[in-house]
């Protein structure tokens, strides 16, 4: 009893301690980051190679997404309405669920396994072949080198996909709701245009803008501190995933909290 | 890098760049063609939100653009009316709900017999009308029904149940189905009886000869100038009579002054008195004036 009530304190302990340490070193990382972006010069030519490989890329994948949860978020709408009730209401609720919250989010969660896995595997691929030291050994910054592009790739190309999931979603739940449930055409664009106002647009954006600061960083950060061994690589990637994910739910609920109110027109 | 991805990313961030910009557009501004303003004015508390709709006699021919507060009581309401409608200026304008959960649209409703060719110029204010009665207003009439129901019945239930008014109801009931029959039985008796004499009158009628009813006539016409004459020779005799009556009331002639003059009677009555006193003399003096001699 005594032996397992030391040991339940050494784990809390380490898990704190070990929470203390994360924090600090993502501190390090932050201040690594801020001090390479006077490289442009390291960091330019990767980035325009970064947002191709995230933006470009990932496009296929972002639009059948919010495509399909555009059209069942129409459908499933149009079904729960009770009688009375007016069928802009599928309008209004496609494109406030869409815009507001899934268009962002799920563009957010899908590039968390696409691209921060790959960020993840890539940078920690590099440490542990020792890339990253040749680098260092180079006089290059392997931060501005491997960090900043794919962080800045990120926050640009995250707000681009998700224009495109919002604007597919939204065009896929009319395509259901008009055709698929017979809601009048001018009942879903009277939905759609109603109390609607540009900062939608913009919370929209700036949640998909934090979501891609925070795919990279944390992706690129589990990578670049991985450990030797195919092992260490697997583990870091999947430590990517889930901190990456949960940190964007985690962003999602703080923008939520605070600027929700800001959206009532 | 590839030339090729630098235009991969230059097409993707420009086209996100224009859906961006049109999808603004189109939400916010009811689409790619800005319509035309018109202004109007509603007190608070109307639920107003920019985009929601403005209908023209029912039909949607704009949004509501923006709804400014004002300190005043005031809210100051931006219409965007599509180009292809005109507003009459008849039209008025109010706020009108549209669902169940507090939706509604700005009503355009003209005047009906009024000129609808004249109308609103871009930028006109539409004059507000009276405000139509919302849901809860709607809702609070209900409320105060169903509070007036709840005391009738109440009341009913006091009145008529526990007090025993159902019981005395059935009881009036029963007796006026009771008076109800009896009221048929005479009808029915009144009815036969009504048929017999009827019967009895018509056999009457048949049996009169009219001859006979004739030669009545008649006699009666004849009877009547009878009658007439003898009532002229009446009036006649009444006229005289008058006449008479007249002499007598102003004391002509003999019988009038016997009927006005009072002297007569007065000699009368002094006659009369001394007679009285003469015969109370004799009978207690008989001697005095009676004497009687036998030899």
């Amino acid at each position: 009893m005594h032996r397992t009530g030391i040991r339940l304190f050494r784990r809390v302990t380490h898990a704190v301690v070990g929470t203390f340490q994360r924090v600090g070193a993502w501190s390090y990382f932050s201040r690594d980051i801020v001090r390479a972006l006077s490289e442009p010069a390291t960091y330019g030519p990767e980035t325009l190679r970064q947002m191709k490989n995230i933006g470009v890329d990932s496009l296929p994948l972002t639009v059948i997404v919010a495509g399909f949860i555009g059209s069942v978020i129409a459908l499933q709408t149009r079904y729960q309405l009770f009688p009375g009730v007016q069928l802009s209401l599928v309008g209004l609720a496609t494109r406030q669920m869409v815009i507001l919250e899934l268009g962002p989010l799920l563009t957010g969660l899908v590039l968390t396994g696409r691209v921060g896995a790959r960020m993840a595997a890539e940078i920690g691929t590099m440490r542990v072949t020792e890339q990253i030291d040749a680098l260092e050994t180079l006089a290059y910054d392997p931060v501005a080198f491997l960090v900043v592009p794919r962080l800045l790739a990120a926050i640009i190309m995250l707000p681009v996909l998700t224009v495109f999931a919002d604007a597919v979603g939204v065009a896929s739940g009319y395509a259901m709701g008009v055709y698929a449930t017979g809601i009048s055409p001018s009942d879903f664009r009277d939905g759609l245009k109603l109390g609607f106002g540009t900062f939608q647009v913009v919370y929209s954006l700036l949640k998909a803008t934090m979501f891609g600061g925070a795919i990279s960083f944390f992706s690129s950060f589990e990578g670049y501190i991985a450990e030797a061994g195919a092992e260490g690589v697997g583990r870091s990637t999947a430590s990517a995933v889930v901190i990456t994910s949960v940190a964007i739910l985690v962003l999602d609920a703080l923008t939520a909290v605070l600027l929700a109110p800001y959206l009532q027109s | 890098m590839k030339r090729r991805d630098e235009v991969s990313v230059g097409i993707l961030i420009t086209v996100a760049v224009v859906v961006l910009l049109v999808g603004v557009l189109w939400l916010a501004r009811g689409g790619l063609s800005s319509g035309y303003p018109l202004f109007t004015r509603f007190a608070w508390g109307q639920n107003l939100k920019q985009g929601q709709p403005v209908l023209l006699a029912g039909v949607n021919i704009g949004y509501v653009d923006d709804v400014t507060l004002r300190p005043d009581g005031y809210l100051d309401v931006v219409m965007r009316i599509n180009n292809e409608y005109r507003v009459p200026r008849t039209a008025k304008s109010t706020v009108r709900a549209v669902g169940f959960f507090g939706d509604v649209a700005v009503a355009l409703t003209p005047r009906l017999g009024g000129d609808l060719t004249v109308a609103f110029a871009p930028g006109d204010t539409v004059p507000a009308g009276p405000p139509e009665p919302g849901v809860a207003e709607i809702m609070g009439h209900a409320d105060s029904i169903s509070l007036s129901l709840n005391k009738i019945t109440q009341a009913m239930q006091v009145e008529m149940v526990d007090a025993g008014g159902l019981r005395d109801l059935r009881r009036t009931i029963a007796s006026t189905s009771a008076l109800a029959t009896q009221l048929q039985q005479i009808a029915a008796e009144q009815n036969a009886n009504l048929t017999q004499t009827l019967s009895a009158y018509r056999r009457v009628a048949n049996s009169i000869d009219s001859t006979v009813i004739d030669s009545t006539v008649r006699n009666l016409r004849a009877s009547s100038q009878s009658v007439s004459a003898a009532a002229e020779k009446f009036n006649t005799a009444a006229g005289q009579l008058d006449d008479i009556f007249a002499k007598l009331n102003s004391g002509q002639g003999t019988a009038g002054m016997l009927l006005t003059d009072t002297l007569l009677y007065r000699n009368l009555r002094n006659t009369a008195a001394t007679l009285d006193s003469l015969l109370a003399d004799i009978k207690k003096n008989p001697g005095r004036y009676i004497s009687v001699h036998i030899f």
